[in-house]
């Protein structure tokens, strides 16, 4: 889902950095507030999870592998401004170092991964899960449920970033500037292998790892957060 | 003569057991093994190619980083193709002079550029994507399967072809142009040139982070897939392969919470109060002048300042 290099124009670029501004300040705010020697490697260790699990290939009924994201679970245990940060960074070092996903379209996967996924993940997670015991079915089931939601408004807001190209940057003899797919081909393009596949490998991966965080170190899920993200802890 | 039991006296070898499988297993775990050495080649590469000497090690991080982000502007804006033509072989050039083997190059711009990029926008070159003027007619007049009546033509357009060959053009050359900035710069001094830039301290410092403990938990996960490999005879069902997924997620979790406070302590004992170092300054010389102006001149051609076509 990583967007690469070409395929949005630079002012839809500047335009999603510019609504990720506000977001990266008010997680780096969040961060501040504590940030003690505590509060950077903790950062950075979400992020280094966050590596981790968008590295894992998950077996899918296909017979092939997909990547999770990831986004929901950290949010889950870390908190979801943490998660802003820890995605990010993650995403960041992927553009950097291995070329997976644009520099200039950084700010538009961010807002696709480090935020839309991570937020309605949780706030769908924290709902559905509503005051039921940790480690009841009910918990696990809002969690992948929150996976699964989280990863398709996700897709559906990088197809609707694709989808607009062809709509706002055609030049006078018809050629399409950037993506060249319609929001008619974008659309189910990326929402189809999402639906069906994709988001389930999500729900299940974050569902599993969040029983194996409650039955092991339960304690993660409320010692881990500083207390600048009491607030929104579940 | 002795009785020899039946299956030693046939000639054929008895064929092995062989499992039936609903679905072809995919071998995750190598998957993601090869991933994990994929990118710790990478990184010796990088820190390799930043210690020699070359054109653009010693052009000073602030200055590589400002002309990367001038380049990737011009590179997204622009719509000649020939002048992103000539910016490949620019490209090309500046990595060799660099100490960026052609093979190199190749394989870490032009091969996920014609992976990804290429193969998602091969489909925009035919007109039931993009209409437009015909190039090559793949089919003409109505096609029908069975009860399914395919559009009357299918032809390659002009204005598909164009598109398609702008966003590869512009993908690989953005690729290029990162790896140069990251292959020829130490990752500190690229995180600091981020700071003095105005990048947040705390994003530079998790960065930093990030990155040094990055490689010991790719290790620590690989020496994890690799015993789980080795441990497997039979096969997994796939509730086993995503259970033991989601069991060594919890427990790598654990381990980055675990490391996070020894890494807490470890900082405090040397004296860390939260505030990042600055950035140490460096004054630009001629090298960085003649980088800029080099950048300048080409975002000049890049955006029709000079016609290539």
């Amino acid at each position: 889902m990583h967007i690469p290099e070409g395929y949005l124009s630079p002012s839809t670029c500047l335009t999603l950095t510019g609504a990720m501004l506000p977001i990266w300040y008010r997680a780096s705010a969040a961060a501040r507030a504590g940030l003690d020697a505590a509060r950077v490697p903790f950062l950075a260790m979400g992020a280094v999870f966050s590596f981790l699990i968008m590295m894992f290939n998950i077996p899918i009924p296909d017979g092939t592998t997909a990547h999770a994201a990831g986004g929901v679970l950290i949010a889950i245990v870390l908190g979801p401004w943490a998660a802003v940060i820890a995605v990010s960074v993650a995403l960041l070092i992927q553009a950097l170092l291995f070329g997976d996903g644009g520099v200039l379209s950084f700010g538009a996967n961010a807002l696709n991964l480090a935020f839309i996924m991570p937020f309605t993940g949780y706030y769908i997670y924290r709902l559905a899960a509503g005051s039921s015991p940790a480690g009841s079915a009910r918990r696990l089931f809002a969690a992948a449920l929150g996976a699964y939601i989280g990863l398709n408004l996700a897709a559906l807001a990088t197809a609707v970033q694709f989808g607009i190209q062809p709509l706002l940057f055609t030049a006078a003899d018809g050629t399409p500037l950037y993506c060249p797919y319609g929001l008619e081909v974008a659309i189910p393009a990326m929402l189809i292998p999402h639906l069906t596949i994709a988001g389930f490998a999500e729900a299940a991966v974050t569902a599993l790892a969040l029983k194996y965080v409650l039955k092991t170190s339960p304690e993660m899920l409320v010692a881990a957060r500083p207390a600048a993200e009491e607030e929104t802890s579940c | 003569m002795t009785h020899l039991p039946s299956w030693l006296s046939t000639g054929e070898p008895s064929p092995l057991p062989s499992a039936k499988r609903r679905w072809r297993r995919a071998d995750y775990l190598a998957k993601t093994l090869a991933d994990i050495q994929k990118i710790m080649a990478e990184d010796m590469l990088q820190t390799g190619v930043a210690a020699r000497p070359g054109l653009l090690q010693p052009i000073e991080p602030r200055v590589k980083v400002v002309g990367l982000v001038m380049l990737l502007l011009a590179v997204a804006l622009t719509a000649s193709i020939p002048a992103l033509a000539a910016l490949h072989g620019l490209l090309i050039l500046t990595a060799l002079a660099s100490g960026i083997g052609p093979k190199t190059y190749l394989l870490r711009v032009w091969l996920p550029a014609l992976l990804f990029a290429g193969l998602v926008v091969l489909p925009a070159i035919f007109s039931w994507v993009t209409p437009g003027d015909p190039l090559i007619f793949v089919y003409r007049g109505e096609w029908r399967l069975g009860p399914l009546a395919l559009p009357a033509d299918l032809a390659v357009t002009r204005q598909g072809l164009t598109a398609a060959v702008m966003v590869l053009l512009r993908s690989a050359a953005s690729l290029g142009l990162v790896m140069l900035l990251v292959k020829t710069t130490r990752w500190p001094a690229l995180t600091k040139a981020f700071q003095s830039l105005g990048v947040p301290a705390v994003f530079v410092l998790v960065l930093e982070l990030t990155y040094r403990y990055l490689f010991l938990f790719l290790l620590l996960l690989a020496d994890f897939l690799l015993g789980r490999r080795s441990r497997l005879v039979g096969g997994e069902s796939p509730l086993d392969r995503l259970e033991w997924i989601g069991g060594t997620l919890a427990g790598f979790l654990r381990l980055a919470g675990e490391y996070s406070r020894e890494i807490a302590a470890a900082m405090t004992a040397r004296g860390f109060g939260g505030a990042a170092q600055p950035a140490p300054a460096v004054r630009p010389g001629p090298g960085e002048a003649v980088y800029l102006a080099a950048v300048i001149a080409i975002c000049f051609i890049l955006l029709g300042g000079i016609n290539l076509g």
